[in-house]
């Protein structure tokens, strides 16, 4: 399936916003061009990357996830906590291969737990979700007694592991993007998703599997929480109880960035990508040009208004509202 | 074995206990306990509060906020109506708090703040926190010393711009630098308190500032993102070794214990969780008997430490014991 017409307009506006942003920033840092930085760039948008792939699965099936921070803090902390050693007297907590396989499990259970509490028990996605990131983020409290936990072993394997001259994490970043992208543009599970977005009740009368569809996607985010999660803690080489607070905001602030209608039916990974990359390139440059700190927020907020501005026009002109939509 | 809250309990029981016996007045009094949210600090604040009430004989009604003034005000209406002798919050929003503390007072419930100062302090019965303003000043002071008049490139990590903590860690510690010419603050990174935007912060500072001789770091969490970033840059050397890195952070906390003693904080300043704790819970069994106070607020600087001062002010490092 080929982009539509507005589909395009959004990614070019978003190519133009990164390309104005990383020639303001080349321009007053000399490094923010060189290799190790943009290589810094891409490791440090990979969970967000991950994150805002599979909530552009959610969003297009008129959905949302609020509780994929918390899945990223309890999967791994579950993971931890069930297959890592702390030797007696020591502040290093060891951990083998399995917490890889239990934590990806367990993100995708978490995940599979919100999908039922939306099709079966019919709660609407924004709230299911709103509870359940308060719930996993509780239990995953009491799993570590909110206590810093510094580990070491496999599970830093994956967050600092390199690949022909990339962090492992961002070429799973990649594969996951590549494999979105075809799913959604080119399987009939795709098409789907996009059906059931833009019209339930067309896609209940021509068949479509609804409960299955909102199932995986939903599954999907939690399996994208537990990677984050695994990046992160891989990275920095300890469990904290912050872990994947405000992940929520900043994968849903890229989707929509990335074009994708908050009512459904429509959207875009190339765009969710690239929302991904913005963001991390305007907290990236504003570090390295020592903006004061007083102002990143507001830089912040100011592009996410002017890209949505931007797209909004775009719709306009291209004569299809988001309204219209459903 | 023993559970992490526990240990942590029964030695800052012990440091109660060495520091200042509490009046044994409290056998019928329940104290309310409302926390604006919980991590590693935090837990160590719960765990000082549970010895010194139980040091006291008092009980206890604990609630968590989970980052939300408005959760904090209802949990508190809810301790009022239970019938609490006193309440001591770590307020989320200190400007909420001032309200949440009219509104106990009112209902003739004595109100002690911790840690967080509200922004009004004659609204509450009494406050005990650190003082921020001294910690960050005794750390800018630090790399002046450490600079010794030599151009010195210092990163600035913040915690919460919207949080009195993070606020006057930061501008005290720049009121110290503002003297020292040679001391030049390259960034500063708001984190709000997170391991991993501390890691990319610096990170971020090394491409630009390679040569970067220290960073602050005002909270203990903060740390292993920081010693992440170095160790990805080669840059991860310990006290005196060529290349090192000066590092500052504060809390107290096991992990900046152990950063010390491991070589790669050159300073940690330890926030006195005992006896802030102990006058906390002393100021409220007061309060709930009518006494009245000697001060309104106190505010009690941190107990910097290097790894040459770990054996002489071991008493005061709840953190290393």
């Amino acid at each position: 399936m080929r982009m539509s017409r507005l589909q395009q307009v959004q990614i070019l506006i978003l190519l133009l916003l990164l390309a104005g942003v990383s020639l303001i920033f080349a321009r007053n840092s000399a490094s923010f061009a060189a290799w190790t930085n943009l290589r810094n760039i891409l490791l440090d948008a990979t969970p967000i990357v991950v994150g805002a792939v599979a909530m552009t699965f959610v969003i297009i099936t008129r959905g949302i996830d609020l509780s994929i921070g918390s899945i990223a803090n309890l999967s791994v902390a579950s993971a931890i906590m069930l297959t890592g050693v702390r030797p007696e007297g020591s502040m290093l907590t060891e951990t083998g291969w399995a917490v890889y396989p239990v934590a990806l499990a367990v993100g995708m259970g978490l995940g599979f737990i919100n999908g039922l509490c939306i099709t079966v028990l019919r709660i609407n996605p924004l709230i299911a979700t709103l509870g359940t990131m308060t719930f996993y983020r509780g239990i995953g409290l009491h799993l570590t007694e909110a206590s810093l936990i510094s580990v070491q072993g496999a599970i830093s394997w994956f967050g600092r592991g390199q690949f022909l001259g990339l962090g492992l994490p961002v070429w799973l970043g990649i594969a996951v993007a590549v494999t979105a992208a075809v799913i959604l543009s080119q399987s009939v599970s795709g098409r789907q998703m996009l059906a059931l977005g833009g019209s339930p009740r067309s896609a209940r009368e021509t068949g479509i599997g609804e409960v299955k569809i909102i199932l995986v996607v939903y599954a999907l985010v939690g399996l994208a929480g537990a990677c984050a999660g695994l990046t992160i803690v891989g990275r920095v080489g300890v469990l904290s109880s912050e872990l994947g607070s405000g992940l929520e905001f900043t994968v849903i602030t890229a989707v929509v960035l990335g074009g994708t209608s908050l009512f459904g039916g429509s959207g875009s990974i190339l765009g969710s990508l690239l929302g991904a990359l913005l963001l991390t390139t305007i907290q990236n440059g504003l570090n390295l040009i020592g903006a004061d700190p007083y102002h990143y927020d507001v830089i912040r907020g100011g592009i996410l208004i002017a890209a949505v501005t931007m797209d909004t026009l775009a719709s306009r002109i291209a004569g299809r509202t988001r309204l219209s939509v459903g | 074995m023993m559970k992490s809250r526990t240990l942590l309990a029964c030695l800052l029981g012990t440091c109660l206990i060495v520091l200042a016996p509490l009046p044994t007045m409290a056998q019928d009094v329940k104290i309310g306990v409302s926390f604006d949210k919980v991590e590693p600090f935090r837990e160590a604040q719960k765990a000082g509060l549970d010895a010194a009430i139980a040091a006291a004989g008092a009980s206890q009604s604990f609630a968590n906020a989970d980052k939300d003034a408005q959760r904090q005000a209802s949990q508190v209406d809810s301790l009022i109506s239970e019938g609490v002798g006193a309440i001591i919050a770590i307020p989320w929003d200190i400007e909420a708090a001032v309200t949440i503390a009219q509104v106990a007072e009112a209902s003739g419930i004595p109100f002690i703040t911790m840690d967080q100062a509200p922004a009004d302090l004659e609204a509450v019965t009494y406050h005990v926190g650190g003082d921020p303003c001294a910690d960050g000043r005794a750390a800018g002071e630090f790399f002046v010393k450490v600079a010794d008049g030599q151009p010195f490139k210092l990163l600035e990590i913040q915690g919460s711009l919207s949080n009195d903590n993070g606020i006057r860690r930061s501008s005290c510690l720049n009121e110290a630098l503002a003297s020292a010419g040679n001391v030049s603050v390259v960034a500063q990174v708001p984190t709000d308190w997170n391991t991993e935007r501390a890691m990319i912060a610096t990170q971020n500072t090394l491409q630009e500032h390679p040569d970067l001789n220290g960073i602050y770091v005002p909270f203990n969490d903060g740390l292993n993102g920081v010693f992440s970033a170095l160790e990805a840059r080669g840059r991860l050397k310990p006290v005196g070794e060529d290349g090192h890195v000066t590092i500052v952070s504060i809390d107290g906390l096991p992990i900046g214990c152990k950063a010390v003693q491991d070589g790669f904080l050159d300073l940690d300043i330890a926030t006195p969780i005992p006896a802030m704790s102990t006058k906390a819970v002393e100021a409220a069994l007061k309060a709930s008997a009518g006494e009245e106070l000697q001060a309104k607020a106190e505010f009690l600087p941190g107990v910097p430490y290097g790894k040459a001062d770990l054996e002489a002010k071991a008493d005061e490092l709840w953190g290393c014991k």
